[in-house]
């Protein structure tokens, strides 16, 4: 059996998901506020440097994640010169290397969308959601469900990655919206509502996909309470429901009072949950990078 | 809303990130199992996905000689490893292998099994 994956690799590993991730739910934001917000042309700048940022992080941490794994896979660094042929052997006969390159399609894609600075047409910003997705759906491919015998798992991991995807990544653009001179109140009210009808499909994918991808661990208390994987899954579990209960907060309590006398009051409420969801994503972050490094208990005899 | 923060987020919310592993499930001949016959092919099933092209078979006798070893025979199963066997001789046989999933991780076990005279 082999050890724990090492810090450096996970860290790579994490990068290239966070930065695949976060453009599909920019451009699906970015479509959405289209109507409401069309003369806003900090909301573009915004979506390209968000879309430049993380496809450029995600590229370039994937370049590292691919070397790394070249070399998990080969059991040995390459020896000088034989870089190309282990790195082609991995990209050509795994599914890891197929999917890294399908990945890289869809962010050198994104990259080409952002470079303008004038907004795109909607035929190009329908491209960059296209972009987008297959970015963030590459992620599923040589992901653990993909290796599970039940193939429904794969597709329940690619729902929940696009879900994911969707709703992390519009929260920048949103953001956007409530912070600076140029915030207005009643034009972030109507894109948020939009959001919002984004927000609970996603999230009844997220439960939904997110209790399948947790089934194989069962209904044993054993599993959940005895095992260190089962902890912190129920750990995971506990504070993303924070994270939804201060969604629902800002959905349902301030967002209508973005149309009242009390406008600015409840913008600067949503920035403050924003940020408390965001400390709480900081903390998940712990939970999944421990269990990342910990032997889920229905596979650990 | 602080980049850095957007970044931490989104990671957390990344499915996927428990790192699982390729366990044998079976084999044949059986683990720790003697046979009549000397088998022709090693047959190992394993409890995922696996990548043939680095994943790895070798079987020694009881001397420590390699009497098998890779290339895998490709199986129809996505979980299965094959490896072809030359006739072999009376004598205790222990299999190690190196298992590749789809997700990359890489799993390593050995076992043994007797051809009787």
């Amino acid at each position: 059996m082999s050890g724990l994956p090492p810090i450096w690799l996970t860290a790579l590993r994490v990068l290239t998901i966070a930065g695949s991730l976060l453009p599909l739910g920019g451009w699906a934001m970015w479509l959405l506020s289209q109507p409401a917000v069309a003369a806003h042309d900090r909301l573009w700048g915004r979506l390209r440097q968000q879309t430049g940022a993380a496809s450029g992080l995600a590229l370039v941490a994937g370049v590292g994640w691919l070397a790394a794994v070249s070399v998990q896979l080969a059991g040995a660094p390459p020896a000088l010169g034989t870089v190309s042929a282990q790195w082609s052997a991995v990209l050509w006969q795994t599914a890891f290397g197929r999917a890294w390159m399908l990945r890289c399609a869809g962010l050198f894609s994104l990259l080409m969308l952002a470079v303008p600075r004038r907004r795109p047409r909607p035929v190009l910003a329908w491209l960059g959601l296209a972009a987008a997705a297959l970015a963030a759906a590459s992620l599923s491919l040589a992901s653990h469900a993909a290796a599970a015998s039940q193939r429904w798992r794969l597709f329940a991991d690619l729902a929940h990655v696009l879900a994911a995807a969707l709703w992390l990544g519009a929260l920048p653009l949103l953001a956007a919206m409530l912070y600076g001179d140029g915030a207005e109140p009643a034009r972030a009210q109507r894109v948020i509502r939009r959001f919002s009808r984004m927000g609970v499909v996603c999230v009844a994918v997220l439960a939904f996909s997110g209790g399948v991808n947790a089934s194989p661990l069962g209904l044993s208390a054993a599993v959940w309470w005895g095992s260190g994987y089962g902890r912190m899954v129920l750990v995971k579990i506990a504070l993303f429901s924070a994270m939804l209960g201060l969604a629902a907060y800002n959905r349902w309590r301030l967002t209508p009072c973005l149309a009242g006398t009390e406008a600015r009051a409840a913008m600067q409420a949503l920035r403050r949950s924003i940020g408390a969801e965001l400390l709480l994503g900081a903390v998940i972050l712990m939970v999944v990078g421990m269990l990342g490094a910990t032997m889920p208990p229905h596979t650990a005899g | 809303m602080k980049p850095c923060r957007v970044w931490l987020l989104t990671a957390v919310l990344a499915p996927g990130l428990g790192w699982a592993h390729a366990f044998l499930q079976h084999a044949a001949p059986a683990v720790g199992t003697r046979v009549s016959v000397a088998p022709t092919r090693l047959r190992l099933w394993f409890s995922e996905r696996l990548e043939a092209a680095f994943s790895r078979v070798e079987v020694v006798d009881a001397h420590g000689r390699s009497v098998a070893a890779g290339p895998l025979h490709p199986a129809a199963d996505p979980e299965e490893l094959v490896i072809p066997l030359q006739q072999l001789t009376p004598g205790v046989y222990r299999v190690r292998w190196k298992a590749v999933s789809v997700d990359t991780h890489v799993t390593r076990g050995s076992f043994t099994f007797t051809v009787d005279r």
